[in-house]
């Protein structure tokens, strides 16, 4: 019987792809890792510190003037945008002072509410259920943010600790200026630097979960980083040094805001 | 001509189709599909018609309350330095939600004047929600009315139910079966329990008002499980489902305890979609539309496939039906339910004889549990093969080993506010097993004293960690009956993920079927909503 040369194509690269990725997650997910560290923004979920401000500048507010609050905000949007490509830092402490003058205690209530109503709505499930899979295994967690510390609050349950700035009071009433330094480039390496030798761990043994280039040094001061939805010069960077690269998205179905405002007529 | 004018409601009925039956409407998530089932061997149920509403709903709160049925009237049972609670239906029912005024806000407006007239000053009202989502202060204002909502909630006397609240949850007692008894601890120390209803299907109300709407996983893991559910034949028939039995044991407890309960029970109509207006064709017969009833459905159903689903969702989750109330009776608990259970019956139930190979339906956009939601796969198998297939008395509609074919979009979507471990209980969960009871054995704990999840159901809006088993679990008696199940047009990935089969068609899906049931199977199709309960003798 004549036979018959059957050309076949290389394995796939994707499949390929996929099964080294695979394998990277094996490693990060082993019980041998001491401390996961993750970013929140576009790394947990898909909001920012703008956002954040917006929902609670108008959560109290009729309709007509959070539509006023919006279109100032959105003819501020280019500037923000280039102070905060200059310096995240500079951005922050510019951007949180108009938390100057807010009722400390309303705020704290507001962002239980926003917590729900925003953040959950448009946090990545998979990337939750990432944080909850190192508990699960023994893993410290830890959450290091530029988000101020009471929009962060509510996702206390899913942290061992969490590293975000602060804005002082007085006479209950926020200050818009911030306690100390914000947790942003390399002041992010070293909050985790800070917390691994105090706690006695191991950062070889340290994961680390970030989606840009200005969370480098963080990425760069654990033994096993991942870049979570990367911005391109952090995919290509991610791809040159072998790093795991996670894409994690919003639940299929689940509302979306297009302006991140309150409902109106929310609280009375 | 007025509803007054109108002749009698017809009952409900059983049509043989024959080749001059015109397409049967099928609900279908946010939209409709019509069938054409085979001639000679289908037959379609029919719900009854709307019944006549309470002429004047108010008069006849004050007459329940007045009159009550083996209590004293609830203005004896007032007194003014006495602790009162008014436990009240959450946001699952009714389905869908009703026009305003919602006929808790009449009633416990009712409840609050007698006790203003009492002198009572320690009143505390509770949407008694289990385990389900909190309801939002728009939800509250809804069923309470905003009256009673700026009166009670500022001070902190109007509030969600909280199950995990470790301070405010009591257990009273033990069945004598050995069923933990637990109750919210305000409840459980009030002087007086009024508890006001909306008995939608029979599932509802009786003890289950309390037992379960009052209760935690402490109290609701006896009942909420397998080996319940599956001896529960069905759970809409309350003489003959374990589910009940086991809240009737629990009620006893309650009672044993020295709480006191003034249950007030109410019913509605199946007058969901408006005797007029743009949906009335949906609960017409089909072959009594009229020229301009199609012209409203055709002009629907292009309206709907032009919108995004995120815009279908909105508009179908934004109707509120204009039920009327058919009966109100309060006063003991049990003597209330039966009384409560034959006018549920009398708009509910159609005798049909026999069962059949095959059972079709099409599940609506809503069921209890995400109302302003999202309907993902999970509640997609638990409105059909929980909730729709246990809409029998005596025996199933499909015979066992038969097939059911469900028509739904079935989209792979979660909503991740309302129902976060529903989405991990799809990832982690059916990925390893679709067998209720080694996913009770295997994962239910676990997800039930999660952190997480106790977290958002206390402080967002989130059902809790083990609410979607539950969903499960309510589907076990039918999973255990079926040879089969078909979802048609839902999607494949999902719909296989839950261990079932996809169909696009309704061709394909008998196709499908016939690998377990024959060329020339016998169908049913169950034509709900509007509601309907069928007598299988």
């Amino acid at each position: 019987m004549a036979t018959a040369r059957v050309k076949v194509a290389p394995a796939s690269t994707r499949r390929s792809e996929h099964a080294i990725m695979e394998r990277r997650r094996q490693q990060i997910l082993s019980p041998d890792r001491h401390l996961a560290a993750f970013d929140l923004e576009n790394t947990l979920l898909a909001s920012n510190v703008v956002a954040s401000w917006g929902w609670l500048a108008t959560r109290r507010l009729p309709r007509s003037e959070q539509a006023r609050i919006v279109a100032r905000a959105l003819a501020e949007a280019p500037r923000l945008l280039k102070l905060d490509r200059a310096d995240r830092s500079d951005f922050l402490r510019y951007f949180y002072r108009r938390f100057k003058g807010a009722p400390a205690d309303q705020l704290d209530e507001d962002t239980w509410e926003m917590f729900s109503d925003m953040l959950l709505a448009q946090a990545f499930p998979d990337a939750i259920r990432r944080v909850r899979l190192h508990r699960d295994l023994g893993h410290r967690t830890v959450l290091i943010t530029g988000a101020l510390d009471f929009v962060v609050e509510p996702f206390h349950p899913l942290f061992d600790h969490i590293v975000c700035p602060s804005l002082g009071t007085a006479s209950g009433r926020y200050t818009g200026r911030l306690t100390a330094t914000p947790p942003i480039g390399e002041n992010r390496a070293q909050a985790l630097r800070d917390y691994a030798h105090a706690e006695g761990l191991d950062l070889a043994e340290c994961i680390a979960y970030a989606d840009s280039t200005s969370d480098l040094p963080m990425l760069e001061v654990v033994g096993f980083p991942v870049a979570v939805n990367p911005e391109p010069k952090l995919a290509s960077l991610a791809r040159r040094r072998g790093w795991l690269v996670e894409h994690f998205a919003k639940a299929p179905g689940g509302p979306r805001k297009l302006i991140p405002i309150a409902p109106a007529g929310a609280a009375r | 001509m007025s509803r007054r004018d109108a002749p009698a409601p017809r009952p409900g009925f059983v049509l043989e189709t024959d080749r001059s039956t015109p397409p049967i409407l099928f609900h279908h998530g946010e939209g409709f599909r019509l069938e054409k089932l085979p001639p000679g061997r289908s037959r379609v149920i029919y719900p009854p018609e709307a019944i006549e509403g309470l002429p004047d709903p108010d008069e006849a709160i004050r007459d329940a309350l007045a009159n009550p049925l083996n209590s004293e009237p609830l203005a004896a049972l007032l007194r003014p330095d006495m602790k009162l609670t008014i436990a009240f239906d959450d946001i699952s029912l009714p389905l869908p939600p009703m026009r305003r005024p919602d006929i808790r806000q009449r009633v416990i407006e009712a409840v609050l004047d007698a006790a203003a007239a009492a002198g009572v000053e320690d009143v505390h009202l509770i949407a008694a929600l289990a385990l389900h989502r909190r309801m939002t202060e728009a939800e509250l204002r809804h069923a309470v009315g905003d009256r009673v909502y700026d009166a009670f909630a500022p001070s902190g006397c109007l509030y969600n139910h909280d199950a995990e609240d470790p301070d405010g949850m009591v257990v009273v007692g033990t069945t004598d079966q050995g069923e933990a008894v637990q109750i919210s601890r305000r409840a459980a120390e009030s002087d007086l329990i009024v508890y006001v209803n909306i008995n939608l299907v029979a599932l509802d109300g009786g003890w289950k008002s309390t037992a379960t709407g009052l209760s935690g996983y402490t109290g609701l893991r006896h009942h909420h499980n397998v080996a319940t559910m599956r001896n529960s034949r069905s759970f809409m028939d309350r003489h003959r489902s374990e589910l009940h039995h086991s809240n009737w044991r629990q009620g006893e407890v309650l009672a044993q305890a020295g709480i006191k309960i003034f249950q007030i029970e109410t019913t509605v109509n199946n007058n969901l979609f408006g005797e007029t207006g743009p949906l009335s064709m949906l609960q017409k017969r089909e072959w009594e539309w009229s020229a301009k009833d199609r012209a409203a459905f055709i002009a629907m159903q292009t309206g709907l496939s032009m919108m995004p689903r995120r815009a279908r969702r909105q508009a179908f989750q934004s109707w509120l039906a204009p039920y009327e109330m058919t009966s109100i009776q309060a006063g003991e608990v049990e003597a209330v339910h039966e009384r409560t259970l034959e006018h549920v019956f009398a708009q509910h139930i159609v005798p049909v004889q026999g069962q059949t190979d095959i059972l079709t339906m099409g599940l609506p956009y809503i069921c209890p549990y995400n109302v302003n939601s999202v309907m993902n796969p999970i509640l997609v198998m638990c409105l059909g093969l929980g909730y729709f297939f246990n809409l029998y008395r005596g025996r199933p509609l499909v015979r066992e080993g038969g097939v059911v074919i469900m028509g739904h979009p079935t989209e792979w979507e979660f909503h991740p506010v309302h129902h976060p471990s529903y989405i991990d209980f799809f990832e982690q969960v059916l990925t390893e097993s679709t067998d209720p009871l080694v996913i009770e054995e295997r994962f239910e704990k676990q997800f039930a004293e999660d952190e997480w999840y106790r977290h958002l159901y206390r402080n967002s809006y989130a059902y809790h960690g083990v609410h979607p088993f539950y969903m499960w679990y309510w589907g076990a008696h039918a999973l255990e009956h079926v040879g089969r199940v078909i979802v048609l047009g839902g999607n494949p990935a999902a719909v296989r993920r839950m261990g079932f089969q996809p169909a696009s068609t309704m061709a394909d899906a008998l196709e499908i079927a016939s690998d377990v049931v024959g060329r020339q199977p016998t169908i049913t199709h169950f034509h709900h909503p509007p509601m309907l309960m069928a007598e299988v003798t």
